[in-house]
C-alpha cells in the first residue's frame, strides 16, 4: 500500500512539474512563431521585389528586402544550431564557415555556363543558400562577367528555391515544435534545448564568425561572415537580439524566482558589452586590420557564455548541457 | 523549500521506502558499467546500474574517464581514462570496489581504451608518446599489479580503441590519424596530413596488416568484432564541410577489405560527420552507431550494407550487445538506458547521470 501511494505521489509530482514546464515555454513559443513567420514573410517580400525589379541591382527595394531576409535567417539560426537536426534546413539556408570557397566557385561557374534560371536544381545545394543570395548582389567580380538580368533572375531562382526546398520543409520541424511544446512529456526537453542552443550558438559565434579570422598575427577579412556585404557585424548583433529575446522569454523570470537576480543581472551586463563593442567597432570586420578589437570580441562572447553557463548550474536552472554531443570523443 | 528540492526529497524518501537495490538482488540481471557525470553535483564518477536505471554503485572519480576493458577471468573492469588520461582504476566486480590503480608510463599518455587478452592475463592499452606524437601500445600485466611489460608502435598516429577478436589473441586498433598534444588541448596538429588505418595483429607481435579508407579525413575511431572477427568501425570526420560528407560507419571482414557504408548526405549532415559509439549483433548482420551530435541512434542492416533505421535518441553515447538478449543496450547523455531490439528502440529507465561515451554491459 505505502509503495502504491508513492509511486502514485510520486506520479503526481512528475505530471505538475511537466505542466508548469509546458506552460512556462508559451512565450518562446510565440518568440519562435513570431521568427519564423517573419523568415516565411522576408523571403517573400525579397521575391516580390525581385519580381518587380528586373534591374535588380539598382533597386533599394530590393537590397531592403536582402537585409531583412538576411536578418530574420540570423534570428533564426540562434536556435536552429542545436534544435533542428531532424531537418537541418540550416546547411541548406546558410552552410558557414565554407572552408574551400566552393561557394562562390559554384555561382561563379553557374553564372558562367548556359544554364538557365528555371534549371536550378542543376546547381549544387551549396550553390543556392543565402551567402549565392550576398555574391550575386555584392560581388563586383560576378557583374562584371554577366548581364543584370541574368544575375536577378538566378536571384529570384534561388529566393524561390529556398522558400520552396528549405523553408517550406522547416516548417514541419517549426510544427513540431510547437506541438511538443504543448506535451507536458516533451517541454522539458525543449526547455534544455533552447537553452543549450544559446550557449552552442555562442560558441559557434566566437569560433567561426570571430576567432576563425584571425591565424597568429594575421587576420583574415574574407572569413568573416557576409564580408562581401560588410554586415558581419550586424549578423552577430541580429544572432545576440535573439538569444536576448530568448533569454527573456523563458528563463529570465525563472532565475529571478530562484533568488538569483544578480546572475540574470550579468547576462544582461555582458550582453550590453559585447552588444556595444559591435555598435562601436567603428569600421567592418571585412575592413579592420585590429586583431584587438578583434580578439575584444571573443572575449566578450566568451564573459557571455560564461554567465550562460552559470545560470545552468544545478542550483538554479538545473539544465545539464549535452554531454557526449558537446565534447565527445 | 524550492520546488525542484522538493522534488528531489520526495524522490529520494520514495526510493527509500522502495528500497535501494544490492549487488545480491541484481544476481544475474545485466548490469551497465560507465563513467558518467552526476547531474546534480555535476561531478564524475564511476556508475554501476541495473538497466532500469537503479543505482548499484557509484564512485568518485578525480576526472572524465572514457572506457572499459572487462576480464571475465578475474572479474574485473578496468576503467580507462579519457585523452590525455594517465590513470586507469581497476574495480572488483564481486567487491563491487575499486581495488587498485595504475598510470601510464613517463612520457605517454592514454587515449581511453584497451582490452584485454584471451587468458585475461594482458592488458592492451592505447598510448600517445608524447615526444613523437606516434601510437604506442602498452601492455600491462594483470597478474603483476598491472605493470607495463611491454610497449610497441601502433602502427599510425592517434591510437583510439583497441579491441580483440572474441574468440582469440588477434588484435584491432584504431588508429584514428589525429596527431594531438596535451599542450595543445584537442587541437589536431596534422589536419592536412592525416592517415588513419585499422592496423590488425596476433598478441605474438606478428603479422600486422594495414587497410585505410579513400577518404583520409575519415577519423577511424571506434569499433566492435564479433566472432567471424567482422569489424564494424565508428568514424569521425575531421573536414566535416556540410553537404559533402558521405560517411559514418565502415565495415572490415574476411572477404572484403574495409569499406564505408553508404549513407544518404541529410543523415550524415545530422551526425555532423560524428559517431561516438557502434556496436554489432554476435552473428555480424545488425550494427548500431550512436550520434550525439545528431541526437540519434542507427540500425545497419550489415548483410546488405545498407542504413536500415534511424532512432531519435538525444544525446545518444553508449552502446553494447547483450548476447544474452540478442539487442544493443544503449546509454545516453541524458541518462536514459535503452534497448534496441527487433527493430525498436524502447527506454528501459533512467539514471540521474549523464552516461558517458561507453557503456560496457555485462551479466552479474
Amino acid at each position: 500500500m505505502k509503495k502504491t501511494l508513492n509511486t502514485l505521489f510520486s506520479f503526481f509530482l512528475l505530471i505538475t512539474t511537466h505542466q508548469a514546464l509546458a506552460d512556462q515555454n508559451k512565450p518562446l513559443m510565440q518568440l519562435l512563431d513570431k521568427n519564423f513567420h517573419n523568415l516565411i514573410e522576408s523571403n517573400q517580400s525579397l521575391q516580390n521585389a525581385l519580381t518587380e525589379n528586373k534591374n535588380c541591382l539598382q533597386s533599394e527595394e530590393v537590397f531592403a528586402a536582402y537585409d531583412k531576409f538576411s536578418e530574420a535567417w540570423q534570428k533564426n539560426w540562434v536556435y536552429t544550431v542545436f534544435s533542428t537536426k531532424q531537418s537541418n534546413y540550416k546547411f541548406l539556408m546558410q552552410f558557414f564557415p565554407d572552408k574551400r570557397g566552393r561557394i562562390s566557385r559554384e555561382v561563379y561557374r553557374v553564372i558562367s555556363s548556359d544554364l538557365s534560371p528555371t534549371e536550378i536544381s542543376k546547381v549544387r545545394n551549396y550553390g543556392k543558400g543565402l551567402p549565392s543570395l550576398e555574391i550575386l548582389f555584392f560581388d563586383q567580380k560576378i557583374q562584371s562577367k554577366s548581364s543584370e538580368e541574368r544575375i536577378c533572375s538566378f536571384a529570384l531562382a534561388i529566393t524561390n528555391y529556398l522558400k520552396k526546398e528549405v523553408i517550406t520543409k522547416a516548417s514541419q520541424q517549426h510544427k513540431d515544435w510547437m506541438s511538443d511544446s504543448k506535451t507536458s512529456s516533451k517541454a522539458k526537453d525543449i526547455d534544455h534545448s533552447f537553452y543549450n542552443s544559446m550557449i552552442s550558438a555562442l560558441e559557434n559565434l566566437k569560433k567561426t564568425k570571430i576567432l576563425r579570422a584571425i591565424t597568429g598575427d594575421k587576420i583574415h577579412n574574407r572569413r568573416f561572415e557576409s564580408w562581401r556585404s560588410n554586415s558581419s557585424l550586424q549578423n552577430m548583433m541580429n544572432n545576440l537580439v535573439s538569444i536576448k529575446e530568448i533569454f527573456e522569454a523563458s528563463y529570465h523570470q525563472r532565475v529571478v524566482d530562484q533568488d538569483y537576480r544578480h546572475l540574470s543581472d550579468n547576462f544582461f551586463k555582458e550582453w550590453k558589452n559585447l552588444s556595444n563593442e559591435i555598435k562601436n567597432f567603428g569600421e567592418p570586420l571585412s575592413q579592420t586590420t585590429s586583431i584587438q578589437k578583434v580578439n575584444a570580441l571573443a572575449l566578450s562572447t566568451s564573459r557571455l557564455i560564461r554567465t550562460l553557463k552559470v545560470m545552468a548550474s544545478p542550483q538554479v536552472l538545473n539544465i545539464p548541457g549535452a554531454f557526449n554531443g558537446a565534447d565527445g570523443d | 523549500m524550492k520546488r525542484r528540492d522538493f522534488i528531489e526529497k520526495a524522490t529520494q524518501t520514495t526510493l527509500l521506502f522502495l528500497g535501494a537495490p544490492t549487488i545480491a538482488q541484481a544476481k544475474h540481471q545485466k548490469l551497465v558499467f560507465s563513467s558518467a557525470k552526476d547531474l546534480i553535483t555535476g561531478k564524475n564518477k564511476l556508475v554501476v546500474s541495473q538497466t532500469n536505471g537503479a543505482i548499484l554503485k557509484s564512485l568518485p572519480l578525480e576526472r572524465r574517464f572514457h572506457s572499459m576493458a572487462y576480464s571475465p577471468q578475474r572479474k574485473e573492469v578496468v576503467f580507462i581514462e579519457r585523452r590525455p588520461g594517465y590513470t586507469c582504476h581497476v574495480f572488483s566486480i564481486e567487491k563491487l570496489n575499486f581495488i587498485s590503480s595504475f598510470s601510464c608510463p613517463p612520457k605517454r599518455h592514454f587515449y581511453g581504451h584497451g582490452d584485454f587478452t584471451l587468458s585475461g592475463r594482458y592488458l592492451l592499452i592505447t598510448m600517445n608518446d608524447l615526444e613523437t606524437l606516434n601510437g604506442r601500445i602498452g601492455i600491462f600485466d594483470a597478474h603483476n599489479n598491472y605493470e607495463l611489460v611491454k610497449e610497441f608502435s601502433s602502427g599510425g598516429i592517434g591510437p583510439h580503441e583497441i579491441r580483440r577478436s572474441p574468440l582469440s589473441d588477434r588484435f584491432f586498433i584504431c588508429n584514428g590519424g589525429v596527431q594531438t598534444h596535451p599542450d595543445t588541448g584537442r587541437k589536431i596538429l596534422n589536419p592536412d596530413d592525416m592517415q588513419p588505418s585499422l592496423v590488425t595483429f596476433d598478441h605474438s607481435l606478428s603479422s600486422f596488416t594495414n587497410h585505410a579508407l579513400d577518404n583520409s579525413y575519415l577519423s577511424i575511431r571506434h569499433m566492435d568484432i564479433n566472432t567471424q572477427d567482422s569489424v564494424l568501425i565508428g568514424v569521425q570526420d575531421k573536414d566535416f564541410i556540410p553537404m559533402e560528407s558521405d560517411s559514418l560507419v565502415a565495415l572490415h571482414t574476411s572477404s572484403q577489405p574495409l569499406q564505408t557504408l553508404p549513407t544518404d548526405t541529410e543523415i550524415v549532415l545530422r551526425a555532423q560527420g560524428y559517431v561516438a559509439s557502434v556496436g554489432l549483433s554476435e552473428d555480424g548482420l545488425w550494427g548500431v552507431s550512436t550520434c550525439p551530435k545528431g541526437d540519434m541512434a542507427i540500425l545497419w542492416n550489415l548483410k546488405k550494407r545498407k542504413l536500415e533505421k534511424v532512432f531519435k535518441c538525444p544525446d545518444a553515447s553508449g552502446v553494447d550487445f547483450d548476447k544474452k538478449d540478442q539487442s544493443f543496450i544503449l546509454t545516453s547523455g541524458t541518462g536514459k538506458i535503452y534497448r534496441l531490439k527487433s527493430m525498436t528502440l524502447t527506454q528501459l529507465g533512467h539514471a540521474n547521470v549523464q552516461w558517458d561515451n561507453h557503456n560496457l554491459a555485462i551479466n552479474a
